[in-house]
C-alpha cells in the first residue's frame, strides 16, 4: 500500500517497533514532557467530581455551549472540506506563478495568534470592514452572529485539512492516475475512484486536526464573534467566562472538551493504525 | 580623563546645590512653626460636615484637607483648644480646627508631598480592575520617581478575573478592585485580610455610541429601540452588574415604563469579558451603543464616542477598594503603595480620569 507523507502516518510498521523496556534511556527522557502535558489534564478530572459534573451537564449554559459548539464545528468543517479540497488539488498536482505566496498564506493562519486573527476579521467583514461596510448596506450583519463564530473557526482551522490534503494528494503517483485516463476514465471517475481513496488517510486526519482546532478556537471568536451565551457562546468561551463566576461550569465544560477531544482523536487513530496493517 | 573629572565636579556642586536648597527650605519650614495667626480661620465642625468638605468650602480644593489635617494637630500641640485628628474619616461636631492661610497651606502642601520616601528597593505587583488601567499607569510611574528603587508592574483585567487569580494562588501585593464582591472573594479566599480594605474612588455609569452616532441615539429611552447593537459587558464582570442594575431602575421609573429592562436585553449582541472591549467595539463602530464606566472615556477616546450620561437616581455608583495583599513579599513597600493612591497627588490623578475622589468623605459622626 502507498505510504502516507504524512511523518506520523510514515513510519515503521507497528509489528516492527520492539516494546521499550523500562530501563530503556528514550522512555526516560521522554518522561518529562509526557509528565508535563499530562498533570494538567489529570488535575482538571480530580478537580471535578462526577456528581457536580452530572449536576452541571443539566446547566442551560452548559447545554447550550456545548450543542453551538457541535454545529458551529461540524459547518467549519463541512466548508473547509468542500472549498479545501480543491485548493489542496491544486497545489499539489499544478504549478502556477506565486504557488510559494499562496503556501505561506495557507501557512499564516497556523501561525497568527487568534487574537490578531479576530481584529483582523473585524477589519475585513465587521460593520466599518472593507467588505462588512457594503454587506451592511445590504442589510446582513456578520459580527455577533453565529456565521461570525463559524467565520473565524473556518480561518484558523482550514490550514490543517488544506496542508494535509496537500501532502496526501502528492504522495500519489502521477502515473497511477495517468494510467487510469488512458484506459479512458473521465477526471471526475479519476477523483472520485484513484486519488479520494489512495488519500483519504491524510484527508481524514486533516479533517480531524481542522476540527479539533475549530472546537477549541477562543481568541478569534471573542473579538469577531461576541459572547452571548446560546448565540455566540462556545465551550471555550463559556470556559473563560465561567472560569471567573461559575468555576463549576468551567470544569464541566473543561473535562466535556477534554473527554471528547480525546475519544474522537483516539477513534481517528485506531481507523488509521488498522488501514495501515491491512 | 580631564573631561570625567569634570563631569564628576559638576556633579558633586549640583548634589552639594540641591542639598544646600533642601537644607535652606527645612529651616525656612522649621523657623515658622505655625502660630495661631497661621490660622486664618478657627473652625468649629458641624453636623454632616467632613473634611474635604471643609477643604473646598475654605480652600476651594477638596483635595487639600490633609492640610487642615495637619494645621490642626500642628495647633494642638500648643494649644489644646483644637482638636487632635487621629483619623482624617472621622471628625466630631464641636471640635475646632485650624484653616491655614493659603500660604502656609503651601508650605505644607510642598512638604508633605515633595520629599522621595525612602524604601527598601521592591518589585511590587498590583492587580488593579481594567477601569483603571490609564489612571493607574500614571499614578505608577509618580510613584516611582517618588519612591525610587521601588519598582511597579500592573496586571489590569477584569476585577473577577484577578480574584480568581489570587484565590488560585498568583503572586500579588496589592489588589485594587472595581467592587467589593470581588474584593469578598479575595478575602474568602484568604488573600486579602477582611478590613484590610479601604475604598479609594468611586465610578459611575455612562452610556456611549459611536461618534457617527449610527442608530441616532439621543435620550436613555433610545436603548430600547428594535435592532438597536447593545454590546454590555457581562455580568460577572462588577459594571456588567451594575449595567442591569441601572436597566432594573430605570424599569421602575415611570418615564421608561416596565418593559423598558427586557426591551433594552433584547438589543444585547455581544457580553463582554471587560469593559475595555466594549469601549473599543463601540470607538470601531461594532456597536451601535454600550455602558461604561465615566472614567473609561479619557481623553484618548473622547473623539470617537459620544456619552448620554445615566442621571445620579439611576446610576450605580460604584465603590473601588484597594488592600495590600496578605502574604506580600513586600508589605511595607505595598502599603506605601495604597497610602499613596489615598493622597491628594493621586486623588487628583484618579479625579482627571473621571473618578469621582472618596477620601476623607465620610460624613461627621454627630
Amino acid at each position: 500500500m502507498a505510504q502516507s507523507a504524512i511523518p506520523w502516518l510514515r513510519r515503521t510498521q507497528p509489528s516492527s517497533r520492539p516494546t521499550v523496556r523500562l530501563r530503556e534511556p528514550w522512555w526516560l527522557l521522554s518522561l518529562p514532557l509526557l509528565l508535563f502535558l499530562t498533570l494538567p489534564i489529570i488535575a482538571i478530572f480530580l478537580r471535578t467530581p462526577p456528581a457536580h459534573l452530572l449536576a452541571n451537564l443539566r446547566e442551560t449554559q452548559v447545554i447550550q455551549a456545548v450543542g453551538l459548539s457541535m454545529v458551529t464545528t461540524g459547518i467549519t468543517l463541512a466548508i473547509t472540506v468542500i472549498f479545501g479540497t480543491p485548493v489542496a488539488y491544486l497545489m499539489a498536482r499544478y504549478d502556477f506563478p506565486l504557488r510559494r505566496a499562496v503556501d505561506t498564506i495557507l501557512d499564516l493562519p497556523l501561525v497568527l495568534p487568534p487574537a490578531v486573527t479576530g481584529v483582523a476579521l473585524l477589519m475585513a467583514f465587521g460593520r466599518r470592514g472593507i467588505l462588512g461596510s457594503y454587506l451592511e448596506i445590504m442589510g446582513v450583519s456578520i459580527a455577533f452572529t453565529q456565521i461570525a463564530v463559524v467565520m473565524a473557526q473556518t480561518f484558523v482551522a482550514a490550514p490543517f485539512y488544506v496542508k494535509a490534503a496537500i501532502l496526501g494528494f502528492s504522495s500519489i503517483e502521477p502515473e497511477l492516475e495517468q494510467a487510469a485516463a488512458l484506459d479512458g476514465a473521465s477526471g471526475r471517475q479519476i477523483f472520485r475512484f484513484i486519488t479520494i481513496p489512495l488519500s483519504w488517510m491524510a484527508l481524514l486526519s486533516g479533517m480531524v486536526m481542522t476540527w479539533a482546532r475549530a472546537l477549541g478556537e477562543f481568541g478569534a471568536t471573542i473579538i469577531f464573534a461576541g459572547n452571548f451565551p446560546g448565540r455566540t457562546q462556545t465551550m471555550p468561551l463559556a470556559i473563560y467566562i465561567g472560569f471567573e463566576l461559575d468555576l463549576d461550569v468551567a470544569l464541566t465544560l473543561a473535562v466535556i472538551l477534554i473527554g471528547f477531544s480525546f475519544l474522537v482523536l483516539m477513534i481517528v487513530k485506531g481507523i488509521l493504525r488498522s488501514d495501515l496493517q491491512t | 580623563m580631564q573631561k570625567k573629572s569634570f563631569k564628576m565636579l559638576g556633579g558633586i556642586v549640583v548634589l552639594l546645590i540641591l542639598g544646600l536648597i533642601q537644607w535652606a527650605t527645612s529651616t525656612v519650614l522649621g523657623a515658622h512653626p505655625l502660630q495661631s495667626d497661621a490660622c486664618t480661620e478657627v473652625y468649629t465642625v458641624q453636623a454632616d460636615d467632613w473634611l474635604s468638605k471643609i477643604a473646598d468650602k475654605f480652600l476651594g480644593d477638596a483635595l487639600a484637607y490633609p492640610i487642615i489635617f495637619e494645621a490642626t494637630n500642628q495647633q494642638h500641640t500648643v494649644n489644646d483648644t483644637f482638636a487632635l485628628i487621629e483619623n482624617a474619616d472621622l471628625i466630631e461636631v464641636g471640635w475646632q480646627l485650624c484653616i491655614p492661610s493659603s500660604e502656609q497651606a503651601e508650605l505644607l502642601l510642598a512638604e508633605t508631598s515633595a520629599a522621595p520616601v525612602a524604601l527598601e528597593p521592591a518589585d511590587l505587583t498590583v492587580f488593579a480592575a481594567a477601569s483603571l488601567t490609564e489612571s493607574f499607569t500614571e499614578i505608577g510611574q509618580n510613584f516611582e520617581t517618588t519612591h525610587p528603587g521601588v519598582h511597579v508592574t500592573f496586571n489590569f483585567a477584569g476585577s473577577q478575573q484577578l480574584a480568581q487569580q489570587l484565590g488560585q494562588g498568583a503572586p500579588a501585593d496589592v489588589f485594587a478592585s472595581a467592587n467589593n464582591t470581588q474584593m469578598g472573594v479575595a478575602i474568602e479566599a484568604g488573600r486579602v485580610i477582611s478590613g484590610a480594605q479601604q475604598t479609594f474612588v468611586r465610578n459611575r455609569l455612562t452610556v456611549i455610541y459611536p461618534v457617527d452616532n449610527p442608530a441616532g441615539l439621543s435620550q436613555l429611552g433610545d436603548l430600547a429601540n428594535p435592532d438597536l447593537h447593545l454590546i454590555l459587558a457581562a455580568a460577572e464582570v462588577p459594571v456588567g452588574r451594575y449595567s442591569l442594575e441601572f436597566l432594573d431602575k430605570a424599569a421602575q421609573a415611570p418615564d421608561f415604563g416596565p418593559t423598558f429592562k427586557d426591551q433594552v436585553l433584547n438589543n444585547v449582541v455581544s457580553y463582554e469579558p471587560n469593559v475595555k472591549v466594549v469601549l473599543t467595539k463601540i470607538a470601531l463602530g461594532e456597536g451601535d451603543a454600550g455602558i461604561v464606566y465615566s472614567s473609561d472615556v479619557t481623553p484618548d477616546v473622547a473623539d470617537q464616542v459620544g456619552q448620554i450620561e445615566i442621571p445620579d437616581a439611576l446610576n450605580t455608583i460604584a465603590a473601588y477598594p484597594i488592600a495590600v495583599v496578605s502574604d506580600s513579599r513586600f508589605p511595607t513597600q505595598a502599603e506605601a503603595f495604597t497610602e499613596y493612591i489615598l493622597s491628594p497627588e493621586a486623588q487628583e490623578v484618579l479625579a482627571r480620569y473621571g473618578f469621582i475622589s472618596t477620601v476623607g468623605n465620610i460624613a461627621a459622626t454627630p
